[in-house]
Parts: C-alpha cells; sequence; structure tokens
C-alpha cells in the first residue's frame, strides 16, 4: 500500500518534470535549479509544518493552497482566452526568473503533498520513505530528461504549463480524502443551490401555486439531490481545461489569403491546424488529469480511509478529551478518526468511530497482529497486517482481530480518555517483534 | 471530410457493416452477461457450498474407546479468535442401544444432539447452534424435536423398524431405558439415516454420560487454502505463524477451535474444505475462459468478415495509395470505421448482455441480480478488444496491398 | 509550338523493372523538361504502364537513376512516396478509379484530405472547370465513363501536381468524348503548366501531344518531336 503510495507519487513526478522539460525546453539551467529548490522548500515546509502546528491546521492550509492553486488556473483561463494561446515556444523571452519561479511553485506544492502522502508511524520510517522517495526522483530526473527529446513533437499552448501542473497536483490531492478539494467543490455547489432554491421560492411564498403541479415539484426536487453537487462540482472543475481548450480552437489562424495557389494555400492550413493540434495536447491532457482527480474523489473507497492520526495532548489530570464536534470534524460522521497519544518514547494510536448508534473508542491495534493498523471500507475495517475485513458493528468489542477497546466516558464536553490507561492497554495487549503468541513451535 | 467518408462508408455498405456489427454485438453481449453473472454466481456458490455443512471435525485427541469431550466447552467456541467465521456447530453424542418399537427389537444408533439450541455466551451475541444450523439440508418429514423425550429418527432406520411420525420407540442399554415420541422421520443422504436423534441431554442421561460429547462438527467461513495456507506451521517463522494464524484457513480455524476444547483434535474435514476453495477457482477458471473464449470467436468472426470486405475493397485501398495516402491515412480511415462499429456494437451488446445475464439468474439462480455499473464500460471496451484484436490481421493486409498490381492499366 | 525549353522535371539514366526474367524496363535514358506533353506508345506488353507506374512513385525501379522534380525516388521511404505522390503527381488510370460509395465532389476531396486539407468551395470549382457542375452529388455509378473520367482528371489536378501521368486514359471512350478529354486535358496543361506523360494506343491521341515515345519490349525504340495536333485550326 505504501509501495503504491510511492509508486504513484514518482509517477506523477516523472509527468510533470517530461511536462515541465518539454514546456521550459530552451531553460533546462532555470528549470533544474527551480525544480530541485521548490522540492527541497516543499518538503521542508511540508515537515516544519506538521511538527509546529497541531490538528487539522497543516492539512487546512495546504488545502486552500490548492484551491488557490485551482483559482488562478480560472485566471489563467481567463487571460487565455482573450489573448489566446500562441505557443510559448515561439517567443523565446520567456525570462530564466519567470521559469525558475514558476518551476519552483509547481515543485514546492508537490513537496507539501509528498509529505502528506508519507506514512505515518515511527519517524525513522518516514524519513527513510522520504529518503527513498527522493533518490528514486532524482534517478526518474535522469532518466525523463533523457527521454524528453524523444517526444512526439508537442507544443505548450500558453496556459497549458500551468493547467497541466496544477492538475497533478491536484490529482495527488484527490487520493487523500482530507486533501481533496472536488468533493468538498460539490458540497459548496450542493449548498449554494439549495440555498438558493429555497429562497427563491420561500419568496413566492406559495407551496400549492396554482402553476405548480405535483411533477414540476419533482423537478424542482430535483435541484435538492446529491447529483445536483456532484454534476455542479464537475461543471466548475472543468472550466479552467475548457476553457483553454476550447480558447485553442477559437484561436484564429493566420491569414493565408495571400498565397494564390489553392494547394498551396491548403498546405499552409493543414500545417497550422497540425501546429493548434498539438497545442492542444497538454489542456487535454489536464483535463483527463482531471477527470481522473475526480474520480478518485468520489471513489474514495479505492483507498482505505484511513486519515493521518491527530496528535492529542493529555492534559494535567492525565485525561484527553475529544470533544465530539469540532469545527469540520465530528466524531459522529461514521468514520474513523485517528489520534495520536505520545508519553516519552512510547506512542499510543487509538481511533474512535461512531458505529450502530454509539461511539466507541479502540486501540489502532489488535492483540495478535503486529500493529500495523486499521483502515475504513464501507461496512468494514481491515486490519491492514492480516487483511481482515472486520464489520462495523464488531469494532469495540474484544476478541480475534479486532481493535482492542478502550474504557471512555461521553458526556458534554466530548470523549473522555484516561492517559495512563491507554498506554498500559498498548504495551500489555499489543504485540510487537518480541512478544509473539505460542512462538512458531 | 473523415467523418464525411466515414459516414457514406458506413451507411452504403449495409450487408458489411450489419455482419461486422453482428460479431461485434454478439462479443460484447457475451462478455456482458459473463460478467454480470460471474460476481453473483461465486458469492452464490459460495453460500451454496458453504450448506453443504460443516468443514471442520472435533473429536477427542486420544485414541481409546471412549474417549469424549466435555460439553461445557462448547460454549468457548463462540469466544475463539475466529468467532465471527465460525457460522455454526453441533456437538454429538453416541452410544450403542438395543432398540425396540411396536414388537420389532434391533440394535443401533441413538445420538444425542443440539437441533437448534439457544445459546447464550457472555459477552457476545446470542445465537442459534446445532444440526439445523450447520446441516441445513436435513429433510424433516414430520416435526423437529421439541421437548425432551421426542426424538427424529433416519430414514432406513425408520424402515426396518415400521416407524413414522408419531410413534414410539425405546432405547435401552445396560438396564436404563427411555421411551422417545417419534416427531419426524429424516433424510440426509448419508450414514445418519441408519440413526436416532434425541435431544443432547436426554442422550447422556440414557448412556450415563452426563456432560460429554463424542464429537463438535464445526461450520467456518474460510479462505480457499493455498500454498502458504497447506504449510506446516511447525516449520514457519514466529512472523509467518502469526500471519498463518491470523488468516481464515481452513486449518487456522481448526487449531483455534483445538485450543479451547480440551483433549481435542480438530481436523478439517478436506472434502468440503478443499471443494469449496478449488470449485470456486475452478469456476473463476471456467467463467474467465469461457469469456475469453467468447470474445477471441467474436474476434475471429469479425476478422473474417472483415477480410472478405477488405477483398472486396482492396481497388479502394489502391487507389487510396495512388493519391498518395500513407500508412496512418489508410488506417485512420479503416480503422475509425471499425471503430464506429464497435461504439454501436458495444452499447447494443451491453442491453443484450444485461438482458441475458438477468435471464440466466433467473432461470438458474431464480434470483435479480442488478448489474453494476462498470459493466457498461467494460462492454464498451470488450467491443473495442474484439474489434481491434479482428482487424489487426485484415489492417495489416490493406497495408500490403500494392496499387500496381490492383489497378493494371 | 516549339517544346517548351525549361529544367529538366524528369530524368531517368539505366532505368530498368526486372520481374524475375521478364524485363518489363531495359535501361532507359530519358529526359523530359517541365510544361512537355508526351505520349508513350508501343505493343501491349512493352513496358508502357511498368515507365509509367515507376515516373510516379507507384512502384520501384529494379537499378537505374530516377529523378522526379530534382528529387530521387530511389532514396524515398514508402510514407515519404506516399507524400510525393499526393504533392507532385497526378495519376489518371483507363478504368476509372473511384470510390464508389462517394458522390464525385466527395472522391474529388478525398485527394484534397489525403493531400492537406479538404476544400468543397474549391473541389466543386474543380468539377465545374471539367464540366461537371450539375453531377456534384452523383456517386460513379450514376456517371457516364467519360464523366467519370473527368472526375479523375478533376480529382488528379486537385492538388496542383508537377506531373500528371494518364495510362490509356481514353482507352474505354468512343471517339467524342475521346476528344472531350483530349481538349479538356489540353486546355489544362495550358493553364496549369504541368507536365504530361500519356500512354496510349492510340495515333489520334498521341497527335495531341508535343513528343512521342515509341517502346518495344521494354526498349525505347523511337523518340519524336512533331506538332502538336489541338494546335492545327481543324
Ligand atoms: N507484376 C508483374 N509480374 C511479372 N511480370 C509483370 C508484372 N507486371 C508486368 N509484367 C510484365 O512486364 C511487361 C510490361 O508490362 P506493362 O504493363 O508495362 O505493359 P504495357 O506496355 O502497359 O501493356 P498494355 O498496353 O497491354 O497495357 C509485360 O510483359 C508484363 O507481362
Ligand atoms: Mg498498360
Amino acid at each position: 500500500m505504501i509501495l503504491a503510495r510511492g509508486v504513484t507519487m514518482l509517477l506523477v513526478w516523472a509527468i510533470l518534470v517530461m511536462g515541465l522539460a518539454r514546456a521550459y525546453a530552451g531553460e533546462k539551467a532555470a528549470l533544474t535549479a527551480g525544480c530541485a529548490a521548490g522540492l527541497v522548500a516543499g518538503t521542508i515546509f511540508g515537515f516544519f509544518l506538521f511538527a509546529a502546528v497541531p490538528g487539522e491546521i497543516p492539512f487546512f492550509i495546504i488545502k486552500s493552497a490548492l484551491a488557490a492553486a485551482f483559482i488562478s488556473l480560472f485566471i489563467v483561463a481567463a487571460i487565455v482566452w482573450y489573448r489566446g494561446t500562441a505557443a510559448e515556444g515561439d517567443r523565446p523571452s520567456v525570462r530564466h526568473a519567470v521559469v525558475a519561479i514558476t518551476v519552483f511553485l509547481f515543485a514546492a506544492g508537490y513537496g507539501l503533498l509528498l509529505v502528506c502522502r508519507l506514512p505515518y508511524g515511527t519517524d525513522n520510517s518516514q524519513f527513510m520513505a522520504l529518503l527513498l522517495i527522493l533518490l528514486a526522483m532524482l534517478g526518474l530526473w535522469m532518466i525523463v530528461y533523457r527521454l524528453e527529446p524523444l517526444l512526439p513533437n508537442i507544443g505548450m499552448a500558453k496556459g497549458g504549463t500551468s493547467l497541466f501542473a496544477v492538475s497533478l497536483l491536484l490529482f495527488i490531492a484527490s487520493l487523500s480524502p482530507r486533501l481533496d478539494l472536488f468533493s468538498p467543490l460539490s458540497m459548496k455547489v450542493m449548498k449554494l443551490i439549495h440555498d438558493f432554491v429555497h429562497q427563491f421560492f420561500e419568496s413566492m411564498l406559495i407551496p400549492d401555486h396554482p402553476f405548480f403541479r405535483t411533477d414540476i415539484w419533482n423537478y424542482i426536487g430535483l435541484l435538492f439531490s446529491n447529483g445536483v453537487g456532484f454534476w455542479g462540482g464537475l461543471a466548475i472543475w472543468f472550466i479552467p481545461t475548457t476553457g483553454v481548450t476550447l480558447a485553442t480552437f477559437r484561436e484564429p489562424l493566420p491569414s493565408v489569403a495571400h498565397v494564390r495557389q489553392a494547394a498551396v494555400r491548403r498546405k499552409l492550413i493543414a500545417a497550422q491546424l497540425r501546429e493548434r493540434r498539438r497545442r492542444l495536447f497538454f489542456p487535454l491532457f489536464a483535463g483527463l488529469v482531471m477527470a481522473a482527480a475526480a474520480f478518485n474523489s468520489s471513489h474514495p473507497s479505492v483507498e482505505y480511509w484511513d486519515p493521518k492520526p491527530l496528535a492529542v495532548k493529555a492534559d494535567s489530570a492525565g485525561e484527553i478529551v475529544l470533544p465530539v464536534k469540532d469545527g469540520d470534524v465530528d466524531l459522529k460522521d461514521g468514520k474513523l478518526h485517528k489520534y495520536l497519544y505520545q508519553k516519552g518514547a512510547q506512542k499510543v494510536r487509538f481511533f474512535a468511530l461512531y458505529r450502530s448508534g454509539e461511539l466507541t473508542v479502540v486501540l489502532d491495534a489488535c492483540s495478535i497482529c503486529q500493529p500495523d493498523g486499521y483502515g475504513q471500507n464501507e461496512g468494514t475495517v481491515i486490519c491492514y497486517y492480516c487483511k481482515t475485513l472486520i464489520p462495523l458493528e464488531t469494532v469495540g468489542k474484544p476478541g480475534g482481530c479486532n481493535p482492542i477497546p478502550v474504557p471512555f466516558a461521553v458526556d458534554g464536553s466530548g470523549v473522555h480518555l484516561s492517559a495512563e490507561m491507554l498506554v498500559n492497554t498498548w504495551v500489555a495487549q499489543v504485540q510487537s517483534e518480541k512478544k509473539l503468541p505460542g512462538g512458531g513451535k | 471530410m473523415l467523418l464525411r467518408v466515414l459516414k457514406s462508408s458506413l451507411l452504403n455498405r449495409p450487408k458489411a457493416i450489419v455482419l461486422l456489427l453482428l460479431s461485434i454485438t454478439m462479443g460484447a453481449a457475451v462478455a456482458t452477461a459473463f460478467l454480470g453473472i460471474y460476481g453473483e454466481i461465486s458469492h452464490k456458490m459460495a453460500l451454496e457450498l458453504r450448506s453443504y455443512g460443516a468443514n471442520i471435525l472435533v473429536e477427542p485427541a486420544a485414541a481409546e474407546d471412549g474417549a469424549d469431550l466435555d460439553e461445557a466447552d462448547l460454549k468457548k467456541i463462540k469466544t475463539v479468535f475466529w468467532k465471527y467465521n465460525i457460522t455454526g456447530f453441533a456437538p454429538y453424542l453416541f452410544g450403542i442401544v438395543d432398540l425396540e418399537a411396536g414388537g420389532k427389537k434391533a440394535r443401533g444408533v441413538v445420538t444425542g444432539t443440539w437441533f437448534g439450541k439457544e445459546l447464550e455466551v457472555e459477552g457476545e451475541e446470542p445465537s442459534i447452534q446445532g444440526v439445523r444450523v450447520i446441516a441445513p439440508w436435513w429433510d424433516v418429514a414430520g416435526q423437529w424435536p421439541q421437548a425432551a423425550d421426542e426424538a427424529i429418527v433416519g430414514v432406513s432406520l425408520a424402515r426396518r423398524l415400521g416407524l413414522k411420525a408419531g410413534s414410539e420407540i425405546v432405547a435401552g442399554k445396560n438396564g436404563r431405558s427411555r421411551r422417545f415420541k417419534i416427531s419426524g422421520v429424516v433424510t440426509t443422504g448419508g450414514y445418519e439415516e441408519e440413526q436416532l436423534f434425541a435431544p443432547l441431554p436426554t442422550v447422556q442421561g440414557l448412556l450415563a454420560k452426563e456432560g460429554r460429547i463424542s464429537r463438535v462438527l464445526v461450520s467456518a467461513l474460510t479462505v480457499p487454502m493455498d500454498d502458504f495456507g497447506s504449510r506446516d506451521p511447525a516449520t514457519m517463522t514466529k512472523l509467518e505463524y502469526e500471519k498463518w494464524y491470523c488468516t481464515a484457513y481452513v486449518t487456522s480455524v481448526a487449531k483455534n477451535v483445538e485450543e479451547v476444547v480440551a483433549g481435542s483434535r480438530a481436523k478439517p474435514i478436506w472434502q468440503i474444505a478443499s471443494a469449496e476453495g478449488s470449485l470456486l477457482k475452478k469456476f473463476n477458471m471456467v467463467m474467465i475462459l469461457l469469456t475469453s473464449l467468447a470474445l477471441a470467436a467474436s474476434a475471429i468472426a469479425v476478422s473474417t468478415s472483415l477480410m472478405a470486405s477488405m477483398a472486396e475493397r482492396q481497388h479502394e485501398v489502391a487507389l487510396m495509395k495512388t493519391l498518395g495516402a500513407d500508412r496512418l491515412q489508410v488506417v485512420t480511415i479503416f480503422f475509425g470505421e471499425i471503430l464506429i462499429i464497435s461504439l454501436i456494437g458495444g452499447v447494443l451488446g451491453y442491453l443484450l448482455g444485461d438482458q441475458l445475464a438477468e435471464l440466466v439468474s433467473r432461470i438458474v439462480f431464480s434470483s435479480k441480480i442488478k448489474s453494476p455499473f462498470w459493466l457498461f464500460p467494460t462492454a464498451i471496451l470488450a467491443a473495442f478488444a474484439v474489434a481491434a484484436a479482428g482487424s489487426v490481421v485484415p489492417l495489416r493486409r490493406a497495408l500490403l496491398i500494392k496499387p500496381v498490381q490492383v489497378l493494371k492499366g | 509550338m516549339p517544346v517548351e525549353s525549361g529544367t529538366c522535371i524528369i530524368e531517368t539514366a539505366g532505368l530498368t523493372k526486372r520481374y524475375g526474367d521478364i524485363c518489363a524496363l531495359a535501361p532507359l535514358d530519358l529526359q523530359v523538361s517541365e510544361g512537355e506533353w508526351l505520349t508513350v506508345m508501343g505493343h501491349s506488353g512493352s513496358g508502357k504502364s511498368t515507365l509509367l507506374n515507376l515516373l510516379g512513385g507507384l512502384d520501384r525501379p529494379t537499378a537505374g537513376r530516377l529523378l522526379v522534380g530534382g528529387e530521387d525516388l530511389l532514396a524515398f521511404s514508402e510514407d515519404h512516396l506516399a507524400r510525393f505522390r499526393r504533392e507532385a503527381v497526378g495519376i489518371i488510370f483507363q478504368q476509372h478509379h473511384l470510390i464508389p460509395y462517394l458522390t464525385a465532389l466527395e472522391n474529388v476531396m478525398m485527394a484534397q484530405y489525403f493531400h492537406s486539407v479538404p476544400d468543397q468551395a474549391e473541389a466543386r470549382q474543380a468539377l465545374e472547370r471539367v464540366g461537371l457542375g450539375k453531377r456534384l452529388a452523383n456517386r460513379p455509378g450514376e456517371l457516364s465513363g467519360g464523366e467519370q473520367q473527368r472526375v479523375c482528371i478533376a480529382r488528379a489536378i486537385i492538388n496542383s501536381p508537377k506531373l500528371l501521368l494518364g495510362d490509356e486514359l481514353t482507352g474505354n471512350l468512343d471517339h467524342k468524348s475521346t476528344r472531350l478529354v483530349m481538349e479538356l486535358l489540353k486546355e489544362l496543361h495550358e493553364e496549369e503548366h504541368f507536365t504530361l506523360v500519356l500512354v496510349t494506343h492510340n495515333q489520334e491521341v498521341a497527335g495531341w501531344g508535343g513528343r512521342t515515345l515509341f517502346m518495344d519490349d521494354g526498349k525505347l525504340v523511337k523518340d519524336l518531336r512533331h506538332e502538336r495536333k489541338g494546335d492545327d485550326p481543324s
């Protein structure tokens, strides 16, 4: 699973570098510098962010940055729409600094997301994974630089570069439900339409309007359905790529009226069309990537819902309090919420889950397997170690590969747990390499 | 222009097109139908196979006669690690007794068991356990025993003694005897048809073996055995052992049960355990094979009809080449045609295959299936695959056409 | 009218085509100037079509040198040769090879499509120019032999080739249609300045050109320059 993540990240990296190398073919130095600096800055900033700021805030920051990038695509699309998309390659006036800064931003975004996608767990494994991935990236970089000139002759439309890079970043984000932008977008759209329709009809004040028969009300009801949010979100999602694609199409071809011989004229037109078609590659590719991102987002079950554990601290009385509702976080949303409590070197991962109408709190480990943790998939949680599916209803019951339950109390202020009890239960019940059942006799 | 050419070509050669469309549609339809019922069937098969009974037999470890197990351990079966995988179990206590009914005498086996006992285990949901759970195919003419002195009798024993529902039978051993009222006659298709089945406590009293049982049959949901599962746990490293213990192989579940039933040895009933795994595996193979065969067949059909039409159209190809079409342009035109046809064929095939799948599942499994949404793209892809595979040879042939030889001046 | 003296458009040296033992074309040296109207005559099997196919880039010679428009056809790859055909050559055959399911207009546009992009207005003009302005939407099956041949001519000249090749293009036509087609060719030849090479068995057709080659058994036996028939006021 971690391997799959790593491979995906590397693949995206290769595509990103390949595209950028093609977009700024004449600017290899600026490209390399910007890329390297951006990547390093992004990862370091990412680590710093997660270390310094607790809870959901780092995700919020990264998500906001992504949203800003997405919104900037609209600006790009608007500019392209009014200015045309003549190939950037035709204008050698793109300055090194501009290239370097652009590339820096993209690479930094990638670095940030890379940190988010790293496995949690002991710090060592995280750094090892990062080191491995960075090494592999370096290797890929070399290969990609070699391969890039072999690519077919595809030009880069103006605006295509940012479209391409941002869409790749959004794709990575869509792989993790916490960073995904598409679902919140659809939610917003749905809410907006909902509110609008509500107020619009409220102002008419007539539920039994003589002109509105039931079937018409049914159509109005359609506006409230989930589908509206999805399709509306989808429409907005694709505006930038569609905009740039259409702008490329819309752009008038240079006049060939001065050429007298018809066959020659046609040949010129054909060449121009071919060139324009090449410029369409990147916007269309970006569109595909965006589609993949939207798909990932609406089919999150492809990956187990497995949020990064939130670090929690015990108060002076040795009690950990998890608020049931805190901003975006709602413990009763039926998804598992992971937490990490650390006392000295001892880390305790546990999660809270609302199922069968009750909250339950269990360790992120069972008493038999290595504590690889659990992920949630519709109706079940899976033990990553032995791949056993455990029905949600039985989470909170002891035994088998079920996560180890811990005592807790719920009141108005939230879920109360004893920190000491957590540590003790973990130490006493969770398997480590030293303590195996029976031991291969 | 390309579209114009394709349109004219498709509209003006109905015979060839219909033939092609037919083969592609068939391919897509068969693929859709197979895949549509596939998921449904393997699920149903697993359940149906499951109903063929227990797959773990728990017996006393000691080999001597008269060794037995403690009934009190039965509850622990519901508390083992794999308790959620154990769908049911039933204890048995056998004894050879003298039977007497309506003047006829015979020696026979009386078996004490649970028919459908409500089992309460602390900390677990109450469940029903017994023969009715693990042997649902037992066919009882009459009633299952309700009271302590009711019994059911195997059909061949009943025939021998002339018993039927409502008759009475006396079983005696070592001076003790007990009168049973026959509530039903059971057909099982196995050796059980020679036995008399009565509630466990009653038989324990009769045989003076209070609280004892001879064996337990356990029915568990297991994962199919693979190479790793069939390794000897004794040879495993700690990590491997842990993984093995943690996977619901029939062997590891058996071991699990054995640990809680004192003095027992639990062994998988291999016929069922392996039949289950290998049957499903074989079924998967058959399905995949059939689907690929069907696709290959329609690809060949596509290939033949394309070949025929290519022979007809070789003048056309030669002409295009004479006009200066390069290989890509020739391929574009012909492949474009095939692509359009296969798109139509894919849609038609999907509709057809969906109906077919529904029909099959209604006839064979008498159940409705709802086709998953991914079936549609799969059907289209199958159509494309068939078309692409079928057009390789004809297209190669087209590219090899030499204008000079075809267009003799 | 004297032979137009221009640059050489066709230049062959030792051009040979062999089919196994059969020598379809003996080593042939030939120079044709730009804008010339050349007729090739000879018995059946004398290698006329073979020569024409080689000139049109439809076939490759066994040996020899072949320059058309200064380019060495032997060095071309298959696809390059295709490009040469669509850009530099127009070919007309005896059997009017039109695509049966396309209209006259679409048949002409097909050549434009392979060449670059289709242009309906231009294709219509070309058909009007060969006198088929009213038969644009008819399929080949609905046209007479002469009309089909004129569609072929419109298609052959649509991409302004340097070289127009005709293999017995009047072979299936009666006297009147032949004359019609020849007059059309003459008109086009004067306007478009292409070089025309016609293969024919027909003495009369040969008369329309300014130079006639006589071939026998793959060899060039006579190379005759003469008056052009269309020029004399008959
Ligand atoms: N593909 C081939 N294989 C073998 N021999 C061939 C082939 N094509 C042509 N030939 C031979 O080459 C010779 C020249 O043929 P070509 O077609 O050039 O004759 P032609 O002068 O055009 O005759 P016609 O006036 O009858 O059309 C003939 O003898 C013919 O048999
Ligand atoms: Mg000939």
